[in-house]
């Protein structure tokens, strides 16, 4: 009997289908069945009218029969949807135009959500690829005056013996990899960490094994850990790597292990080592130099752990008041501190796609609308024939989302073209971006859009459907006037709602540009113009102290000082603009000041001839030259804030400052420099010093960036440089070798991308909105045209009719304009973290884009109203 | 509709199942005369719900159709009882004389008393 059931059932699933040709054999029955009853009845003395008036009676009506009949051959419900389908398949294929421009339109709303969706589902949605990775957390340390800080080591330390909610603790920092290739040395991508880094992360190696504990201490910390990637680049995934030593800074590590692909693509972290921290740091609580990640244990919250770390903190900063005064701990989400700062640009993209996609819903539904609005005859006739109501709507509604899953589809796929282009050339400086791909959850996501998107749009006409008024509609000579009116005012408010969601975009369009073009006007402090740069990383093995590492320094300098072309070479420890420096307080003396009110001041080292190089102006006193060795008494260099921050109204030189990283006895200033963006373009210039390679800060002095002035083309240079550096160590790699004006550039390229992408989408949704506006007023105008040509005929002028049209375009725009505008306040305070020099509310930028579109809206209203001129008052009166 | 059409529909599945079985294939006008007939016209059908009640019992699989040619030279749907039909009116005809026989029950000894 089920059997039978499922039989049946699949029959009437199946009886969806293949339509035409059973109905066809039904009436053939029917008709076979008619005869034969006609037949007996007229042998039974009937006239022949008679009889096929009996028989028909008998039968109970042939459309009834057949109504009767399709019920049961079908299901009812979806049948209809079958039907609706193949309807509004239909309907859509006989209006080719209108149906292009609508799936097109869909397809740039869709597509840009489905594309902007993937990004942020890789970046920010996806779980990082370690388990239970919500129990990672980043830690670090707070500092009252310029927010966090790094850890140093007896703090991290008691931290891992005082606490009670972590699994593990594990510090790690960026080490120098400089691997001896083949043909040239090659600078690697690595950490250094504790020997239970890879266990707090939870992850395991795919061939050989992570880090032992002791391995991080000296002695046992020639190991290492190849990334994927690296293994398969660089050592061709030879499955027999682990043991095998490679040459790296000038010893052998043996490879012990190698991580698994995911990791890859988290970061470009190439290979990590043992993090063996040297002996004078064990004990310097004041230096903050390693970045700490740690595991939740389970059942522990980040909250309670990050109390527990407060009150730890609190007892350091009592027990030892002067190292910690100010300092605090704390802890965030690892995979926030991984994915830093782009929520908010990514989350303002996000909003932005998401008001285009709102204006090519209300830009097809206008579509849509005007059709319905001259299908309101079929639709009365259908009504009054007995179509359900809801059957119509269903019907509308089944239109609209087949647009707009076949917008849906068109989107997908340029999204799915476009991606690579996104994830290796726009958002490449995301973290993770290698990852952004069309998944289940974005084609899910797509769907899901589509469907809504059809939905909402297919409501409008179908509302307005609802409202038919079938005797209306029948007996009016055709003029549907109360579709006409009440569709007019559903389409003026889609106009007023796509003109208002343009207007935001514009707007938020607007201030990014003039935050950019701000910028770019910034003065950096430097002449980047023929500044080729360059990054040199000493590892520790081969050059163990600041005499090692300033002879290094001064060949290279000498050596590309003497390649023809060039002005001026010099060394930096942190090259300006693009890397931050390290702090610290510093006595004056002379002055006194309360505790931590001391200066804080920002340090870099550098050779005599960098502000030469780099075009830093020197304001009063002398640069370093080659009186200032490392015998010679010690001397700094100061920027014009700090000399205005400590010294006002007096002058600098001469005066004599002590602080930690420079010397604990006092040091003559012996010159001021122009202010550099020191803590990048965004950034007022802080106090900050600078002070010889040659006279110490041995630990800055390991990463240095050369900068060299040419009078050529600076990327010309490049070889000869590389050339001259691996003339003094043919082991020594150059990196990031690039000019000064790129390095500008990637500063800020985040805020070029932002800008440059919100600015396309404002102006596809200018282009929309435009479109939206003129096809309503084109159907104001063709809708009266009867009209026009009455008030023409009764007299009324040209200019009178344009008016008319215009001031109807108009009152549109200006409502759009005014709900833009209080949408715009409201939402651009949410960006205030992107903008640079000007207000999130910026007075010229909305009254400039509410003029501009105002104006835009106008002309797209014109040309309908000069169609409407040119009525002739005959015609028009005629006109239906 | 409900519950009163589906016990009609169910007792004229049965009638067109014993028709098949008494007169072989037959085509749907002949089947509904024959039910007129056989009920001594005390039944009148309309025979419009004929072909929804035939075309469930084909979905159902008790009875298959072919066209054919009538008697008077006419192209017809002939319909023919299944192997299955068989087997399902001998069911039916049985739970129907249990039924009646159970109904007749209760209603003899509302004579007697």
């Amino acid at each position: 009997m089920h059997i039978r059931q499922l039989r049946a059932w699949l029959a009437r699933l199946l009886g969806i289908f293949g339509r035409d040709g059973r109905d066809r054999e039904l009436a053939e029955e029917l008709e076979s069945h008619l005869q034969m009853h006609v037949e007996d009845n007229i042998r039974a003395g009937l006239s022949p009218g008679e009889a096929r008036r009996q028989a028909l009676v008998k039968l109970g009506g042939v459309e009834q029969t057949k109504e009767k009949y399709r019920r049961q051959r079908g299901v009812p419900v979806l049948g209809d949807l079958w039907q609706d389908l193949r309807f509004g398949a239909r309907v859509l294929v006989k209006q080719p135009l209108f149906t292009l421009v609508a799936v097109l339109t869909l397809a740039l709303g869709i597509g840009a959500n489905t594309a902007l969706f993937s990004v942020i589902n890789a970046v920010l949605l996806r779980p990082l690829p370690f388990p239970e990775s919500d129990r990672i957390v980043a830690l670090y340390e707070t500092f009252k005056p310029s927010g966090e800080s790094a850890v140093s080591v007896p703090n991290l330390r008691d931290w891992q013996r005082q606490n009670t909610v972590f699994e593990g603790i594990a510090a790690y920092v960026d080490g120098v990899f400089n691997l001896q290739a083949s043909d040239s040395p090659q600078r690697l991508q690595g950490l250094s960490v504790e020997a239970n880094y890879f266990d707090v992360l939870g992850i395991k190696p795919q061939i050989g094994r992570a880090f032992l504990k002791g391995e991080d201490e000296a002695g046992n910390e020639r190991v290492v850990v190849l990334s994927d990637a690296l293994w398969r680049n660089s050592f061709g995934a030879d499955p027999g790597i682990v043991n095998r030593t490679i040459p790296l800074n000038g010893q052998k590590y043996t490879v012990v292990g190698v991580m698994p692909p995911e990791l890859s693509a988290l970061s470009g972290t190439q290979l990590w080592a043992p993090l063996v921290f040297p002996e004078d740091e064990k004990t310097a609580r004041g230096s903050h130099n390693y970045y700490v990640i740690g595991r939740l244990k389970r059942g522990v919250t980040p909250e309670q752990a990050g109390e527990q770390m407060s009150v730890i903190a609190a007892r350091l900063e009592q027990q030892y008041r002067e190292a910690q005064a100010g300092r605090g701990a704390r802890l965030r989400g690892y995979e926030e501190q991984l994915v830093g700062d782009v929520r908010q640009s990514l989350f303002m993209l996000m909003g932005a796609v998401g008001f285009v996609l709102l204006i090519a819903c209300t830009n097809v539904a206008n579509l849509l609308l005007a059709r319905a609005a001259g299908r309101y005859r079929e639709i009365a006739v259908r009504v009054a024939l007995g179509a359900g109501r809801w059957r119509l709507v269903r019907q509308f509604v089944t239109e609209g989302v087949l647009l707009s899953i076949a917008g849906g589809a068109v989107g997908v796929t340029t999204a799915w073209l476009t991606l690579d282009l996104l994830g290796k050339l726009a958002f490449a400086f995301l973290p993770r971006s290698s990852e952004i791909k069309l998944d289940l959850r974005v084609l899910g996501f797509t769907l899901l859009v589509s469907i809504l998107t059809g939905i909402i749009f297919g409501i409008a006409p179908a509302a307005q459907a609802l409202k038919t008024n079938v005797q209306e509609a029948l007996k009016d000579g055709g003029q549907g006037s109360a579709v006409g009116f009440g569709g007019n005012r559903t389409r003026s408010a889609l106009v007023v709602t796509e003109i208002a969601a343009a207007f935001v975009l514009l707007i938020g369009a607007g201030l990014l540009i003039k935050s950019f073009v701000k910028l770019q006007s910034v003065d950096p402090g430097l002449r980047p113009e023929n500044v080729l740069t360059a990054k040199l990383s000493l590892a520790a093995e081969k050059y163990r102290d600041g005499d090692a590492l300033s002879r290094f320094h001064q060949q290279v300098l000498e050596r590309v000082t003497a390649l023809p072309g060039v002005e001026a070479a010099g060394l930096t420890s942190h090259l300006s603009v693009e890397q931050y420096g390290t702090n610290g307080y510093v006595a004056v003396e002379g002055k006194t000041y309360a505790p931590t009110q001391e200066p804080l001041v920002e340090f870099r080292v550098v050779s005599p001839d960098y502000f030469r190089a780099m075009g830093v102006k020197l304001v009063r006193g002398r640069t370093f030259d080659e009186r200032d060795t490392k015998d010679a008494p010690l001397g700094v260099m100061i920027n014009e804030t700090m000399a205005r921050a400590i010294w006002p109204g007096e002058d600098p030189v001469g005066k004599r400052v002590s602080g930690r990283p420079i010397s604990p006895d006092w040091v003559p200033v012996i010159g001021i420099v122009a202010d550099v963006k020191n803590m990048g373009l965004t950034q007022p210039p802080t106090p900050e010093f600078y002070f010889n390679y040659t006279q110490g800060g041995e630990g800055m002095l390991r990463n240095m960036t050369l900068a060299v002035r040419s009078r050529l083309d600076p990327a010309s240079l490049a070889t000869a440089v590389r050339r001259e550096t691996q003339a003094v160590d043919p082991g020594q790699p150059l990196f990031e070798v690039q000019t000064m004006q790129a390095v500008l550039e990637g500063v800020v390229s985040d805020r070029r991308l932002n800008m440059t992408l919100l600015s396309l989408l404002a102006a596809s949704s200018l282009v929309l909105a435009l479109v939206g506006i003129y096809g309503v007023m084109s159907y104001n105008v063709t809708q009266h045209t009867r009209e026009i040509g009455i008030r023409m005929a009764l007299g009324a002028q040209k200019t009178d009719i344009l008016k008319l049209v215009v001031g109807r375009g108009a009152t549109l725009a200006l409502a759009g304009v005014l709900l833009g505008l209080v949408a715009s306040f409201g939402l651009t305070r949410l960006m205030s973290g992107l903008l640079f020099g000007v207000s999130a509310t910026d007075p010229i930028t909305f009254g400039g884009i509410g003029a501009l579109l105002f104006a835009v809206a106008l002309v797209a209203c014109y040309l309908p109203a000069l169609r409407a001129i040119k009525v002739d008052p005959l015609i028009a009166l005629r006109y239906e | 509709m409900g519950g009163k059409s589906d016990v009609w529909q169910g007792t004229l599945a049965l009638m067109v199942l014993k028709t098949l079985e008494a007169m072989g294939p037959q085509h749907g006008y002949g089947i509904a005369r024959r039910i007129e007939q056989t009920s001594g016209d005390l039944l009148s059908i309309n025979y419009g719900t004929l072909y929804p009640a035939l075309l469930k019992l084909e979905q159902e699989g008790y009875v298959s159709s072919d066209w054919g040619v009538s008697d008077n030279n006419r192209r017809a749907k002939y319909y023919k009882l299944t192997r299955a039909g068989h087997k399902q009116l001998a069911k039916e005809a049985r739970e129907w004389e249990q039924t009646t026989a159970i109904l007749a029950r209760f209603f003899a000894p509302a004579e007697e008393s």
